[in-house]
């Protein structure tokens, strides 16, 4: 047993100090101001700190730490992109994720498990084959396999969906497929960021963003107005609010996806399980929970509710490829925004706005970016141009008909 | 089980719809043609939060329409045929 | 190409449920160069209607018919012309025509009565304005003293309440359809018309319904006892 554990055994209270500090009220003035205290927010403010030395930075969150998208999806990364702008932004990420659980001194349960991507149909298999190949030619791992590959890895898998669907043909598999505990993610980053000095201001919801002669001057919270030149909008599902406020016009549009997870099973499934044809992805947490996921809900909508067509429809999936868990109970569903752009890339960078920079566009694919955007989005505030990695991101690129048509993404309809 | 009010259908589960996007005014309407202006049409939308005008479609009968919604609360204000706006509640 | 001059095809046509019907054992008629299944090997004996029965009537002859002077046409060729939207009128010898839209009609001969098909024959030869909808709907006929309970199986519509005779466009298990509450010997019926690429698919979801309620098949002879020899 570690010292410490046993220590807190022995004492009546409890002395080790909170993840981050909870500043009583916000300074008249910062050198940068992030909105949204998720994990790409919280992110952005590490990396100022760390590798820019901008540490009088105030992070506001209008609800809590990682409550937002962070905390609602379905924790898998993956970088078997497309597009080579965005495979190699993906592997950065994943190269990031890897060694963040030591460089926090916190363990995020990032955790391998190989991830496949299941063809129902010839074509299906055909487009598979071709993703392979685009990813191996971009140095990521990830190959083509067969049914018995499949069966041998997740033997419970119905290779015949029961009848009820098409079979499984084979499946694009991506061995550095993984999951991780998500909130965790957010709370590594904000302690990290407390440590260097920035502050993380929960329960303040932004209300205005002061430009004055195209440049941005400051915001306006319900806790009083704040001076500062350089503000990051990192709300993903609540970008247009913050858009409107500074009058860019942008191509997102909010859909809500839905997710579950079951009451928790002794380890079975080790490999995150996809299936497009049947809206589902599936992967079983360190807590044994399944954690499974659906397309996005048919028509926009900038609420995170429940439904029970959700319900039905992802039960039906699951139980089509594994029949046996026809008496497991939903613990619980619950929704998360996507900010859904036209080409599945995420929208990055500077923008028309000098001092405004966005960090939306995350629709489906948020997660596993959390570290790159970070990264990236603080080198591109300090530096007051976009880092070469997001170059293909900026938002402009809808004005040059430039788009990065992300046919890799998850969730979304091809 | 969610309700939509077809104009020519009445009342019928949401099930029976389909999403059609927001309510754009005709791009042949547009004098211009500058590049920007048509980047803007083609890709911009209005997603921030409020109550929108929308083309839904009715499946099984093939009757598009428009109706007002709440983005937010995702309640439908009210249904009427594209151009009886004034005449239809 | 001019759509108003091709005449109707004049080949039989068949059920998309063909096969279905054909593995439970149908006897085949030809009734007015249509084949129906008038029995079936697993039919209850004798001539009651079921708690609930599904009868395919695939391959009525059908027309659907549109334009500014659609309604002008069948009424000088002797139809009652409905004048609401959705409402349904007898044709002249047996069927039935709908108003599907403000100038849009669907007409479907019944077991007996040949007015749809002799129109179809017409429709081009000096109509103006009027334009053929083609139609090869697949027709189911559901009736029996439960048949309520498969509707509400199947449909967000409340049955209870449908006013007979006019035509309703809903889903039926998730396929679309125009459905016509009516009644047949004295029985609450539903006619289902649908595309013929979901009939199979829509079939095989009203037999486990209808037979989970005690209900069957039914050839149309059941139906229909005068169906011509």
């Amino acid at each position: 047993m570690p010292y410490r554990l046993l220590k807190y055994a022995l004492h009546k209270d409890h002395p080790e100090p909170r993840m981050f500090r909870a500043p009583e009220r916000l300074k008249e003035e910062y050198d940068a101001v992030i909105i949204g205290g998720g994990g790409h927010g919280l992110g952005a403010a590490y990396y100022l700190a760390k590798e820019h030395g901008i540490t009088s930075v105030a992070v506001l969150e209008k609800g809590y730490i990682g409550g937002g998208g962070t905390g609602r999806n379905t924790a898998i990364v993956r970088s078997n992109y497309l597009t080579p702008e965005g495979a190699r932004f993906y592997q950065e990420s994943v190269d990031l994720f890897r060694d963040l659980s030591r460089e926090f001194n916190f363990n995020l349960f990032y955790s391998e498990r190989g991830h496949f991507t299941l063809a129902h149909s010839p074509a299906s298999l055909n487009t598979q084959r071709w993703r392979a190949e685009v990813n191996k030619h971009l140095g990521i791992d990830s190959e083509v396999v067969d049914r018995a590959f499949i069966k041998k890895t997740v033997p419970e898998i119905d290779l015949d969906a029961g009848g009820h669907q098409a079979p499984i043909y084979g499946a694009l598999y991506h061995p550095p497929g993984a999951i991780a505990r998500h909130d965790a993610v957010a709370w590594g980053y904000a302690r990290g960021a407390d440590q260097r000095g920035a502050e993380i201001h929960q329960q303040t919801a932004v209300t205005g963003v002061e430009v004055r002669d195209g440049e941005v001057a400051g915001v306006h919270t319900d806790k009083g107005f704040i001076k500062t030149r350089k503000v990051l909008s990192a709300v993903a599902g609540w970008t247009t609010s913050i858009t409107r406020m500074v009058g860019l016009r942008t191509p997102l549009v909010i859909h809500p996806l839905q997710a579950l997870v079951t009451e928790p099973l002794k380890p079975w499934l080790n490999s995150i399980v996809v299936s497009a044809s049947l809206h589902l992805y599936m992967s079983q947490s360190s807590r044994g929970e399944l954690v499974a996921g659906a397309s996005l809900d048919p028509y926009e909508l900038i609420s995170m509710r429940s439904t029970l067509d959700f319900a039905e429809g992802m039960s039906a999936g699951m139980l089509d490829l594994f029949p046996f868990l026809g008496d497991v109970k939903i613990l619980r569903q619950w929704a998360g925004l996507c900010d859904m752009t036209p080409d599945f890339s995420p929208i990055m960078g500077t923008t028309p706005i000098k001092g405004f920079y966005i960090d939306a566009g995350w629709g489906t694919w948020g997660f596993k970016a959390t570290p790159v955007s970070g990264k990236t989005m603080a080198w591109t505030m300090a530096n007051d141009h976009d880092h070469e990695l997001i170059k293909a991101f900026n938002l402009s690129r809808f004005g040059r008909f430039q788009l990065v048509g992300e046919k890799g993404a998850a969730s979304v309809g091809h | 089980m969610k309700i939509l009010n077809c104009p020519i259908n009445g009342p019928r589960p949401l099930q029976e719809f389909h999403f059609g996007g927001e309510l754009r005014p005709n791009p042949l309407d547009r004098k211009d043609g500058a590049d920007a202006d048509w980047a803007d049409y083609v890709f911009n939308r209005d997603g921030e939060p409020g109550v929108k005008r929308e083309w839904w479609y009715h499946i099984p009968s093939g009757t598009w329409f428009i109706a007002e919604r709440d983005n937010v609360t995702d309640q439908f204000q009210r249904t009427y045929l594209y151009g009886a706006e004034q005449t239809d509640g | 190409m001019n759509v108003a001059m091709n005449p109707a095809p004049a080949a039989a046509r068949r059920s998309p449920i063909h096969d279905a019907l054909e593995a439970r054992g149908a006897e085949w008629r030809d009734v007015n160069g249509t084949t129906f299944a008038v029995r079936l090997r697993d039919e209850p004996a004798g001539d009651d209607i079921p708690a609930a029965a599904l009868c395919d009537l695939s391959g009525l002859n059908q027309l659907g018919v549109k334009g500014p002077d659609a309604a002008n046409w069948l009424s000088t060729a002797g139809v009652d012309v409905p004048a609401d939207l959705y409402e349904s009128r007898p044709l002249p010898s047996g069927g039935r025509v709908v108003r599907f839209g403000a100038h849009e009609f669907f007409l479907e001969d019944g077991i007996a009565g040949s007015k749809a098909s002799e129109l179809s024959e017409q429709l081009g030869f000096g109509a103006e304005q009027v334009y053929r909808v083609e139609h090869q709907d697949a027709t189911f006929l559901l009736t029996g003293p439960r048949s309520l309970d498969v509707m509400a199986q199947t449909c967000g519509i409340d049955f209870r309440e449908a006013n007979g005779g006019r035509a309703i466009f809903t889903r039926v298990a998730g396929v679309s359809c125009a459905l016509l509450p009516e009644t047949i010997a004295d029985q609450q019926a539903f006619r289902l018309w649908l595309d013929p690429s979901y009939a199979p698919y829509l079939w095989e979801e009203l037999v486990v319904i209808v037979e989970s309620l005690g209900g069957h098949v039914v050839g149309a002879g059941r139906l229909f006892p005068d169906l011509p020899a």
